[in-house]
């Protein structure tokens, strides 16, 4: 494996758990707890979790909105972590995030043109003729004619906004991009087409893509390798076609049995219970609750990663046992 | 051009926009209806009290003045106080809400709490106590409201951009590294814009009564001005046998505030359907 | 088979807005038997919701039905006094978000138990007050229909706020309110799109079991073909405001023959062989094309196409196809 072009070790975010002058004491959240995490140049990885498991925290705190309580963020070997919000984006410019509602992720006031304008002015670009050009580029790259410049967002359909989400993000030159539910409420023909384009530019522009989605048959056809996210936690890691055809994580299992496919599926029960919410986690194992295989040792420590195949990492001790016999 | 098509459909609205028009256009030329603006204070004893007529349309006062005449003129100075407390109260108020409303931390804090503290205290009763700390007079008058008056609009932004500060385009421009003051000033500020306006037109109509309240109690405006208020006050006495004195300046007042309300709730309307009121 | 419990009929449907008049709904035509989930599948714009409210007997503002009718057992829901009476009685409803379908300030109990004193059970009383012995008893009808969704300690859960539910246990909670008054059709609106994927699919096994225990008819919106695959007996594909194809869930994903329902197919991830999307743009509903609503998208579409709108034919295999050039194949 080349040099990761991010990395992080032990990256954790908390909220709450403090308390301050006159406020009730919060509650300790831990959102994101001990993520370690490469990405090599150029790949597509990725990220699933359902609802809670704090995917988006992770995203937001990769780009530098939040800051991290614990844990390293190198871009390029270079530590790029413990900084603010305006500093980390700063030094982060290289990373970009492209919204899930590219639509209400612009100021309704504003024409598109001058969305555009107005994002390469924040990141320097003062020449008005460079940044033009720029625009030029993009719009035509993603598939939208000149004449959108002069338009509206309400104007725009759900394949159009997305369209200009991606030109805006692009047009800062990134070299990795946070891709948040990228399409998340597209219809299945729309779908396809940004899905096309998304691969079309990461091969255009040398894109690396942290792809995070709830959506399976996405992830699968899209992604290099999938991380698999469960309260915080990676609970399992690995080339995409290793972990959706021999998912080792009893999470992972129910999860990939729970996608809804074209063929009805009437054998395995489904998972029971529901996601429990970060405010409120198990000890030990996050899942064991909830887990077909948990076991006493389960309840005590949170498992670590491990090697079940090469290039395929998951943290539950029993599903490791079966699966690699001594 | 769709929305003055769809102002033109409200007729109260319209109703509105006419009579704060036609204040205006009396408040720059009063001369359009009074042949000598400068003689308005002088008084003609022998003229003293007379009822209404086709001569002098609202009758005379106790020094015998022309009441349509002073009514007239006094659109000036109604309009200019609310102008300049508004105007002021806007350029205190919005920045202020939209420090407190963007930002978190301790100056946001003392903000609102002064803010809650000036809500708490009847504005009038407020404005009262400062123009009287002041000395009688215009001048003290227009400080007294402004003073008091810009808090509902810290409110009013402080309100509106907590909310545009959760959608998601002002989280994407944070993603995008904007500056604080740049997403304040170029995308919270216009997102807010329309319920200032809204605001700040019915809180003409706001002001224009505190004043004559102000000058009725006496803490406004001083005599021979040609103060709504002030009308009243000395009109008050002659009360019920003259009763154009009081009255013609008293339904000066009701018109012009009203003409800002409907004006405001026309504004309303067309800013936001949802908002429309009974 | 059994007859049509609920059957829209070649149901014409516009709008009359700011814009102008939008022909929202062109010729919609299937039928629902007893006991059967029939999925309704259509891209954004393709006036599902509209329908949904229509069948309700609930139509958007400005909606006038230019033709064709929705009958319930033989009664037209067109008529707003019949839809009344059996809109939440006979024809129940799961709503799309169940997180947005409470009032926070109330308990749930007190929130189904209003809805059922307004639509009442099929045994009460007619034209009675509401006694302390019919909330008792509606009340004892709820729970027993909480146990059937699977809620634990129903008893308990009734006194509970909607917050203090998970999203799944709401929409567990939803669908036993409409099931309580005992329906003969339920209308699902995308019931299980803002949860998460363990939970879906949760929820679709408990919708799959119930509409055969109670015997009720599911027409089930969605646009997501796989949970399609998991619930639905038959499907019937919508494009814009026009039905295009009906068939059995099996012979419309494995092998769909209108070319709109087989494009779509082949947008989807598991069967796409290279990611490829559908050209071109939804019509507007202000100026839809003459004929065929699909034919500016379709590769095989010819000057007839553009001519007259296609009927929707019954053929051999039993499914209805509108399209000219389907007719042909066996």
């Amino acid at each position: 494996m080349t040099a990761p072009l991010l990395e992080t070790v032990d990256l954790k975010k908390h909220y709450g758990g403090t308390r301050k002058l006159l406020q009730r004491p919060k509650p300790l959240v831990k959102a994101v707890d001990g993520i370690d995490l490469q990405l090599a140049p150029g790949e597509v990885l990725g990220l699933v979790g359902e609802s809670g498991c704090g995917k988006s925290t992770l995203a937001r705190t990769l780009l530098g909105l939040e800051r991290e309580t614990e844990g390293k963020i190198l871009f390029e070997g270079k530590d790029v972590g413990g900084r603010g919000a305006s500093a980390a984006r700063a030094i982060r410019s290289d990373i970009q995030y492209v919204h899930q509602d590219p639509g209400a992720a612009l100021d309704p006031w504003w024409r598109i043109g001058d969305t555009l304008h107005e994002t390469l002015k924040i990141h320097g670009v003062t020449d008005k003729a460079e940044r033009d050009a720029r625009i030029e580029e993009m719009l035509l790259a993603v598939g939208l004619n000149d004449s959108f410049r002069r338009r509206y967002p309400h104007e725009l359909s759900g394949g159009q906004q997305r369209r200009v989400g991606l030109a805006r993000t692009l047009s800062l030159r990134p070299r990795l991009v946070i891709l948040d539910e990228p399409t998340s409420g597209l219809d299945l023909s729309v779908q396809a087409t940004v899905l096309k384009l998304m691969l079309e530019l990461r091969a255009q522009y040398d894109l690396t893509y942290l792809f995070i989605s709830h959506d399976l048959s996405v992830v699968e056809r899209l992604c290099d390798r999938v991380a698999i996210m469960y309260l915080g936690r990676i609970v399992e890691i690995g080339a995409a076609e290793q972990v959706f055809s021999k998912p080792a994580h009893p999470y992972t299992q129910a999860l990939l049995a729970s996608a809804p496919t074209l063929e009805r599926q009437e054998a395995g029960k489904p998972i029971e219970g529901d996601p429990p919410s970060p405010t409120n986690r198990p000890d030990g194992c996050p899942f064991h609750p909830r887990c077909p295989m948990a076991e006493a040792a389960c309840r005590q420590s949170v498992p670590d990663l491990a090697d079940v195949a090469a290039a395929h990492r998951v943290a539950c001790p029993p599903a490791l046992r079966t699966l690699t016999p001594q | 051009m769709l929305i003055l098509k769809k102002f033109l459909r409200d007729l109260p609205a319209v109703l509105g926009a006419l009579i704060v028009l036609a204040a205006v256009i009396l408040a720059i030329f009063p001369e359009l209806l009074v042949d000598n603006v400068d003689r308005i204070n002088r008084g003609n004893i022998i003229m003293r009290l007379k009822p209404p007529s086709a001569d002098m349309p609202f009758g005379t006062d106790d020094l015998g003045r022309n009441i349509f005449e002073r009514v007239i003129v006094g659109t000036r100075s109604a309009l200019t106080i609310s102008l300049f407390v508004v105007v002021v109260s806007m350029i205190v108020g919005v920045p202020l809400g939209l420090i407190a409303g963007y930002r978190s931390g301790w100056a946001s804090s003392a903000i609102m709490r002064v803010t809650d503290v000036f809500l708490a205290v009847p504005q009038l009763i407020l404005a009262i106590a400062i123009a009287q700390l002041l000395g009688r007079g215009q001048i003290s008058a227009m400080i007294a409201l402004a003073v008091t008056y810009w808090p509902f609009f810290t409110r009013t932004v402080y309100a509106e951009t907590q909310k545009v500060r959760a959608s998601l385009f002002v989280e994407a421009l944070e993603g995008y590294g904007a500056s604080k003051t740049r997403i304040m000033l170029f995308h919270i500020l216009p997102n807010v814009a329309a319920p200032v306006i809204v605001r700040a037109t019915v809180g003409m109509g706001f002001v224009i009564l505190t004043a004559a309240v102000l000058g009725f109690l006496g803490v406004g405006a001083v005599p021979p001005a040609p103060d709504w208020g002030l009308q009243i006050s000395e009109g008050r006495k002659y009360l019920p046998e003259q009763w154009w004195y009081a009255t013609f300046p008293g339904l000066a007042i009701l018109l012009l505030v009203l003409g800002f309300n409907l004006l405001g709730d026309g504004l309303r309307d067309l800013v936001d359907p949802r908002l429309r009121r009974s | 088979m059994s007859d049509a419990i609920l059957s829209v009929r070649d149901l014409k449907l516009s709008v009359k807005g700011d814009a102008g008049l939008a022909q929202i709904l062109d010729h919609v035509d299937f039928s629902i038997h007893p006991g059967e989930v029939l999925g309704l599948v259509g891209e954004s714009g393709c006036g599902k919701s509209t329908l949904i409210r229509s069948i309700m007997g609930l139509p958007p503002k400005g909606a006038r039905i230019e033709s064709g009718s929705v009958t319930f057992k033989g009664q037209s829901l067109m008529d707003p006094k019949i839809a009344q009476t059996l809109r939440g009685r006979e024809i129940g409803f799961i709503p799309q978000d169940p997180f947005q379908a409470f009032n926070p300030v109330f308990t749930v109990g007190d929130q189904i138990l209003e809805i059922l004193r307004w639509s009442g059970l099929p045994d009460d009383p007619k034209g009675g007050r509401y006694t302390k012995e019919l909330r008792a008893k509606h009340r004892a009808r709820l729970i027993e229909v909480l146990h059937a969704v699977q809620i634990p300690d129903p008893e308990e859960a009734l006194t509970r706020f909607p917050h203090q539910f998970s999203g799944g246990q709401r929409q567990r909670i939803l669908i036993a309110g409409a099931l309580a008054s005992r329906p003969s059709v339920i209308l699902a609106d995308e019931p299980t799109t803002a949860l998460d994927v363990t939970t879906q699919m949760q929820i679709l096994r408990l919708l799959r079991e119930l509409a055969k225990d109670f015997n009720v008819a599911m027409l089930f919106v969605t646009h997501d073909f796989g949970v399609v695959a998991q619930i639905c007996d038959r499907v019937t594909v919508m494009y814009a405001g026009q039905t295009v194809e009906t068939g059995t869930t099996r012979q419309i994903i494995d092998a769909p023959r209108h070319p709109y329902t087989g494009m779509l197919m082949a947008c989807h991830p598991e069967r796409a062989t290279e990611i490829t999307g559908i050209p071109g743009q939804v019509s507007s509903p202000l100026t839809p094309p003459p004929g065929c609503r699909f034919a500016p998208r379709c590769p095989r579409a010819t000057e007839a196409c553009t001519t007259a709108r296609p009927g929707l034919d019954r053929r051999a295999d039993g499914r209805r196809i509108a399209c000219i050039h389907e007719k042909e194949v066996a």
